[in-house]
C-alpha cells in the first residue's frame, strides 16, 4: 500500500495519512491482522516527525481501523459489519450529498456516484 | 616516479567514473540523468537523442581530463605536482556535475514540454515499511576489527597502525547503520517489486560495508606479515594485501553497477498509470532539497549510495564541509609538495643526532649507535610499510634487505648513512644536495 502526501495541501498530513488507509482498509489493501509499520518506520518512511505519525496512529485508533498488540505491535482492526456507520461519518456523508446538491446533481446520479464508490471500496 | 605513478591511478579511475556517469542514461526507477519519465519518455525520440548527446558529452569530458593528467604528468612540475593531482581531482568532479546539469535541465525541459511533469508528491510505501529491516550482524564488523588488531600483540613497534586500522573496521558498522535511510524503493502501486528494489539495495548497502571492514583488516594482517617475514617476501606480501583491499574497493563498485543492473531489470515494465516522481526536490538532478523531509540521510536516486537533506541544518553542514575539503586539496597538495621538496638535514646537537623532515624529526642518541656505515647505494626491493614515498624523500617504516627499517631520507643523491642502534633497530638516514651524511659519519667516528 503507498501513502500519496501532499505537503502543499490544507489538509495535515496524520489526516492524509489516516484518510489514505481507512480507503486502503476499505479497498482490503490493508487486510485485518495485516502488521502496520512502527510509529519510527512510518515517520523515517514518510521523512514526517514521529509525533504526526504518532497522531495518525492515535486518530486510527480511537476510531477502530487499528488496534495496538504489546506482541505483534500495531496491526489492521477487524472491522465489525454490526458496528454500523459513526455519527462523524454520517454528518461527513450529510455535507457531501448537500454539496452535490447544490452542484445541480440529482437524487438517481448521487447514488449512482455512491454506489460506484462504494463497490470501488470492495473490490 | 612517484608522479607518474598518481597520475597513472587517475588515469585508472577515469572509465570507472565514464562508466558511471553514462550507466546514468539508462533507464532505471524510470530515472534517467535525474529526471523521472512515464512510460512513454523511453521511446521518445527527442530523450533518446539528449541521452546520446549525454554520454557523448561524459566521454568528451573524460578525455579532456585524460588529456590534462597527460599534459600535466608529462610537463612535470615537481614544486607543484601534489596540488595539480588535487586540482584535477577537484575539476574531474566539477566536470561531472556541470555536464549532468545541464543534460538534467535539457531533458527537464522536453519533460515539461510534453506535459509529462507531474506535482510533487511524497510517497511512502505502508507494505515495505512494516517489513522487519533484516540488516547485517555488528559481529561482521567486529571479527574485522579483532582480525585487523590481532598484530598489535606480536608487533608492538606499529601498534598503532593496527588499533587504527582496527578502529576504522568497527566504525563500518555505524556506517551501514546510520548513513542508510530505511526508506522503501518505490517506483510505483507495485508492492512486489518495491520489496525487492528495498532488498536488494539494503543488502549490497550492508555488504560494502562489511567490504570495507575486512580491507581494512586485510591491510593490517599484510603490513604485520610483511614485519614478520624476511624482506623479499614482507615486500610481496604488502603488494598482495594492497591487492586485496584494492580487490575489496572493486567488488564494493561492482556492487554498484549490480544493484543499478537490478534496478533497471526490475523496473523494465513500470511507468504507466502511477508512478513516483520526486524531481522536484532534485536540484540538477543530483542534490536532495526537500525542507518538508525530516531526514538528513537520503538514499541517491540510483544505486547503492547516500546523500544528504541540503535543507536540514546537518545536511548544509555536511555539504559545506565537503566542498570546503574539495577545496583545501590543492592547497594541501602544495604542502605535501613543499615537505617532499625541503632538504633533509642531518645534525648533532647536544650529544644526539637529528634527522629533521616535516611533520616528524628523528633523534638518535649518539652513545646509543652500535654501528655506522657510509652507504653510496640504496638496496634494491625496498618497500614501504607506513610512511611517505615520493621521489625525493621515503620517511617511514620500510622493509629493506636488511630487515625492517626506519628511514628519513632523499634517495635521488648519496651517501647516506645506515645506523644500527645498540636495540638493533635500524635507521637510513640523509641523503639530498646537504651532504651533512659525510660529515656525521665522520663525527660518530
Amino acid at each position: 500500500m503507498l501513502l500519496k502526501l501532499d505537503f502543499s495541501s490544507d489538509q495535515p498530513i496524520y489526516m492524509q495519512i489516516r484518510n489514505q488507509m481507512v480507503l486502503a482498509v476499505a479497498r482490503g489493501e490493508l487486510r485485518p491482522g495485516e502488521r502496520l509499520p512502527t510509529i519510527r518506520a512510518l515517520a523515517e518512511e514518510c521523512g514526517i516527525n514521529m509525533m504526526t505519525a504518532n497522531r495518525a496512529y492515535q486518530q486510527l485508533r480511537q476510531e477502530g481501523y487499528i488496534v495496538t498488540d504489546r506482541r505483534l505491535g500495531t496491526v489492521v482492526a477487524s472491522v465489525k459489519d454490526t458496528a454500523g456507520p459513526r455519527p462523524e461519518t454520517v454528518e461527513a456523508l450529510r455535507l457531501h450529498l448537500g454539496e452535490l446538491r447544490l452542484s445541480g446533481v440529482g437524487l438517481d446520479e448521487a447514488l449512482a456516484l455512491c454506489r460506484k464508490l462504494y463497490e470501488e471500496g470492495t473490490k | 616516479m612517484t608522479a607518474l605513478i598518481s597520475w597513472g591511478m587517475c588515469l585508472v579511475l577515469l572509465p570507472v567514473m565514464y562508466a558511471l556517469n553514462a550507466n546514468e542514461a539508462k533507464f532505471k526507477k524510470n530515472i534517467v540523468v535525474g529526471v523521472t519519465f512515464p512510460r512513454a519518455g523511453r521511446e521518445d525520440g527527442e530523450v533518446l537523442r539528449l541521452l546520446k548527446g549525454f554520454k557523448r558529452a561524459q566521454l568528451i569530458v573524460c578525455l579532456g581530463l585524460a588529456a590534462l593528467a597527460i599534459l600535466f604528468a608529462a610537463l612535470f612540475w615537481p614544486g607543484i605536482n601534489f596540488c595539480l593531482l588535487f586540482l584535477w581531482i577537484d575539476l574531474l568532479i566539477l566536470g561531472e556535475f556541470v555536464c549532468t546539469a545541464r543534460w538534467n535541465g535539457k531533458l527537464k525541459a522536453v519533460k515539461k514540454a510534453r506535459g509529462w511533469a507531474v506535482p510533487a508528491v511524497r510517497t511512502a510505501s505502508v507494505t515495505a515499511a512494516a517489513e522487519p529491516a533484516k540488516r547485517v550482524s555488528v559481529w561482521w564488523f567486529v571479527a574485522a576489527a579483532v582480525v585487523a588488531v590481532i598484530p598489535a600483540v606480536f608487533d608492538r613497534e606499529l601498534w598503532m597502525l593496527y588499533v587504527l586500522d582496527g578502529a576504522m573496521a568497527l566504525a563500518c558498522w555505524p556506517g551501514a547503520k546510520y548513513l542508510y535511510r530505511n526508506r522503501a524503493e518505490a517506483v510505483d502501486e507495485n508492492d512486489a517489486v518495491t520489496a525487492a528494489l528495498t532488498r536488494v539495495r539494503r543488502r549490497a548497502w550492508d555488504r560494502v560495508w562489511v567490504l570495507c571492514a575486512w580491507a581494512m583488516a586485510a591491510v593490517s594482517v599484510g603490513v604485520w606479515v610483511s614485519e614478520a617475514l624476511p624482506p623479499a617476501g614482507g615486500g610481496a606480501v604488502i603488494l598482495l594485501a594492497e591487492a586485496l583491499a584494492l580487490g575489496l574497493c572493486a567488488a564494493a563498485v561492482a556492487m554498484e553497477f549490480r544493484v543499478r543492473h537490478i534496478q533497471e531489470k526490475l523496473t523494465a515494465a513500470s511507468g504507466q498509470g502511477f508512478y513516483v516522481d520526486e524531481d522536484d526536490k532534485w536540484l540538477w538532478g543530483q542534490l536532495y532539497f526537500d525542507p518538508n523531509d525530516s531526514q538528513t540521510i537520503i538514499n541517491a536516486r540510483t544505486g547503492v549510495n547516500s546523500t544528504v537533506n541540503l535543507a536540514r541544518p546537518a545536511g548544509k553542514a555536511l555539504m559545506v564541509f565537503a566542498l570546503a575539503l574539495l577545496l583545501a586539496m590543492p592547497v594541501m597538495g602544495l604542502f605535501i609538495d613543499a615537505m617532499c621538496q625541503a632538504p633533509l638535514p642531518l645534525r648533532v646537537a647536544d650529544g644526539v643526532l637529528l634527522a629533521e623532515s616535516w611533520g616528524k624529526d628523528y633523534a638518535l642518541p649518539m652513545d646509543e649507535i652500535a654501528d655506522a656505515e657510509l652507504i653510496d647505494e640504496l638496496p634494491k626491493g625496498m618497500t614501504r610499510v607506513i610512511g611517505t614515498g615520493a621521489d625525493s624523500i621515503l620517511k617511514g617504516k620500510f622493509s629493506t634487505p636488511w630487515g625492517s627499517a626506519t628511514l628519513c631520507l632523499d634517495p635521488r643523491e648519496g651517501p647516506w648513512l645506515k645506523l644500527t642502534m645498540a636495540d638493533g633497530a635500524l635507521y637510513l638516514l640523509g641523503g639530498g644536495q646537504t651532504g651533512s651524511a659525510r660529515q656525521i659519519y665522520q663525527q660518530i667516528q
